[in-house]
């Protein structure tokens, strides 16, 4: 005898767990925004404390994606389409994992960013936290609107934010733009290999705001059901 | 022939009345659990509170709107006339049904499968009527019309639990102001509610208590009744407020709490209407049983329902209740956080409702199946997050693995009876 009454068709709603990955992703971004001031100021103490930091949020991200993904079998009928939602969460965990490897890569290189760009960089690099930031934003609004039980109104807010994303994530591709742009007078100054890396590194902050970005456009797709 | 009844009445009469009291229990222990587990799963209700709401409630609904499914049990899907030669068949054959129905239901508790009362019963008595006594014994369109009621009852259940949480949507959650709007509307879902049940209790149930109403009278007591329900409820919603610090993304706290006010009014009518319905399964048989022994054979007796019998129907549910029922209404209460007040106000009002009607109507039919098809309905209208359709699936199996199991122990214990009295 048990929790064998009817009420077990109640399953386990995938919405808690998705809030749950949005906080650590939340968690994440300000982290790397910690590791990269600390970066700039050449503070390699702290910046291996922010690294440690942002490994373990991501693994914790990566165990909640894997309990999202082994929660969720066919015969679940839910108030989201199942394809979205699984979507969603992987192109979520894209925005831990961005921060990682961009927090790997100047690690372990130790990599120190030219006088002439660092401000350039910083407000790249902010550009696309932000956007990480707004994203998480959006997430935390789907949650809302599951309790309200996605109404017109709400729709209309999502698609506020996600619009505001769209402007962030426009807003960093400019700041990308432009520090290319002053990187490339000067790149010639600088150990080939370093400068390529430099280049990946602002390859990798460019993506981490396109996911952001994602995660907004599959956020409207998974409510406009 | 009737020298069975006479020889071995008091013990037949006693054996009745513990079986239909073991039906009851198993009703208590585990049907209960079944129609008040939304409430304590919505923490609209305290454990104690629910034991005490089903034991009120429960009871009123077997004595003022149980007599039409009691007397379908106990005269509707046999022909009387068929077996007034032989009387004591039909007590063996009930006695039979209730021991069947009990002992799967027992059996199935152990194993968690999620059986309908109702379907056991239902499915006992015909069995043993066609297989015992004789096919053209059992009334067959009657019969007909209950299982189709089976099926019809989860879907209207779900249409209305759909309706009422799309309104629940435009009128209150999508409002700006939603905690506002729950105040507004939310007395008018506690009016519904006093409305249906009245209602029904009104038109069909108090006849069988020997009070008669007319259409009229009917209507207008029940519009009565219903505004001091609403009265009542919006006193209560008054006491509730919403200057209690919300986090933000935690608008809808206030709101859920309004809610839950007004689950405490449907549970009330949950477990009325559970009473009104399912009780019937255990008091039926046990009713045909006593009026057979007490006119001395006469199957077509007209007599009402004696007092002591709904007694014993009570007094098992109560102590089901209290021994094993408010254990698994604690798992559920511990398992569930999707079902918030405002859909799960949704899911027991509609349930709540369509088995009202289906009891003033006669119509025995399952509260569990009910629910089901009410959660579902909150579900489509994109109210709750998950619903597990292979939890669902189950449900329906054990629906259709009830009625032949039901039937054939029935069949088994109808002839171990009948050869141990020698009739």
């Amino acid at each position: 005898m048990g929790n064998d009454t009817f009420l077990g068709m109640l399953a386990e709603s995938p919405f808690t767990g998705l809030q749950e990955h949005m906080k650590i992703g939340n968690k994440t971004s300000k982290e790397l925004q910690r590791f990269l001031k600390a970066v700039s100021k050449n503070d390699w103490k702290e910046a291996k404390e922010c690294r440690k930091e942002i490994v373990s949020l991501e693994n914790q991200a990566d165990d909640i994606k894997n309990s999202i993904r082994n929660n969720l079998p066919k015969s679940l009928f839910m108030s989201v389409s199942r394809q979205d939602l699984l979507d969603l969460v992987f192109t979520m965990d894209g925005i831990p994992n961005a921060a990682k490897d961009i927090s790997g890569v100047m690690i372990g290189r130790q990599m120190l960013i030219p006088e002439e760009i660092k401000s350039g960089f910083i407000d790249c690099a902010n550009a696309a936290i932000k956007a990480a930031n707004q994203a998480s934003n959006a997430v935390k609004k789907v949650d809302q609107m599951q309790r309200s039980g996605f109404s017109s109104s709400d729709a209309n807010l999502l698609e506020d934010i996600v619009s505001e994303l769209e402007k962030i994530e426009k807003k960093n591709d400019e700041l990308e733009i432009a520090l290319r742009t002053e990187f490339f007078k000067v790149e010639k100054e600088y150990p080939p290999v370093d400068v390529m890396f430099l280049y990946d590194v602002i390859n990798k902050i460019g993506s981490l705001a396109d996911i952001s970005q994602t995660v907004g456009h599959v956020l409207i797709r998974l409510v406009s059901k | 022939m009737i020298d069975v009844i006479a020889d071995y009445g008091h013990i037949l009469l006693i054996i009745g009345c513990f079986c239909g009291f073991f039906m009851a229990w198993g009703i208590g222990a585990n049907d209960v659990a079944n129609a008040m587990g939304t409430s304590v799963g919505a923490r609209a209700l305290t454990l104690g509170q629910a034991v005490l709401v089903a034991c009120i409630f429960e009871f009123a609904g077997a004595y003022l709107a149980g007599g039409e499914v009691t007397s379908t049990i106990r005269k509707g899907i046999i022909d009387s006339g068929v077996i007034n030669q032989t009387p004591e068949l039909l007590v063996f054959g009930m006695i039979a049904s209730l021991l069947a129905a009990g002992i799967w239901l027992l059996i199935a508790s152990y194993f968690g499968w999620p059986v309908s009362t109702t379907h056991s019963i239902v499915g006992a008595i015909v069995g043993f009527a066609a297989v015992g006594i004789g096919f053209d014994v059992v009334q067959w369109p009657k019969v007909a019309s209950i299982v189709a009621s089976w099926v019809v009852s989860p879907i209207m259940a779900g249409t209305i639990s759909f309706l009422l949480f799309t309104s629940v949507k435009q009128l209150i959650l999508q409002k700006p102001d939603p905690f506002m709007s729950a105040k507004k509307y939310v007395p008018m879902y506690m009016f519904l509610a006093g409305f249906i049940v009245s209602m029904v209790t009104f038109l069909k149930g108090l006849k069988h208590v020997g009070l008669s109403f007319s259409t009229s009278q009917s209507i207008a007591w029940s519009l009565v009744i219903a505004l001091v329900i609403c009265l009542m409820g919006t006193l209560l919603l008054q006491k509730i407020d919403n200057t209690k610090k919300e986090k933000n993304g935690a608008m809808f706290d206030g709101v859920e709490r309004i809610f839950a006010v007004l689950m405490v009014f449907t549970a009330c009518a949950m477990a009325f209407a559970h009473g009104s319905n399912d009780v019937a399964n255990a008091i039926g048989p046990l009713a045909a049983i006593v009026s057979v022994i007490n006119s001395g054979g006469e199957v077509a007796a007209k007599s009402i329902l004696p007092a002591w019998v709904l007694l014993i129907g009570a007094s098992g549910i109560v102590l089901g209740l209290g021994m094993l029922g408010y254990r698994v209404m604690m798992t559920v209460g511990r398992s569930i956080t999707e079902l918030t007040p405002s859909r799960g106000f949704a899911a027991e009002l509609a349930a709540a409702g369509t088995v009202v009607i289906a009891s003033g109507t006669g119509l025995p039919i399952s509260t569990t199946h009910t629910l089901v098809g009410a959660v579902l309905g909150v579900g489509l209208a994109r109210g709750i997050g998950a619903i597990n359709l292979g939890v669902v699936g189950k449900i329906i199996l054990s629906w259709i693995v009830t009625l032949p199991v039901g039937a054939g122990l029935s069949i088994l214990f109808f002839f171990a009876l009948k050869g141990f009295f020698g009739s």
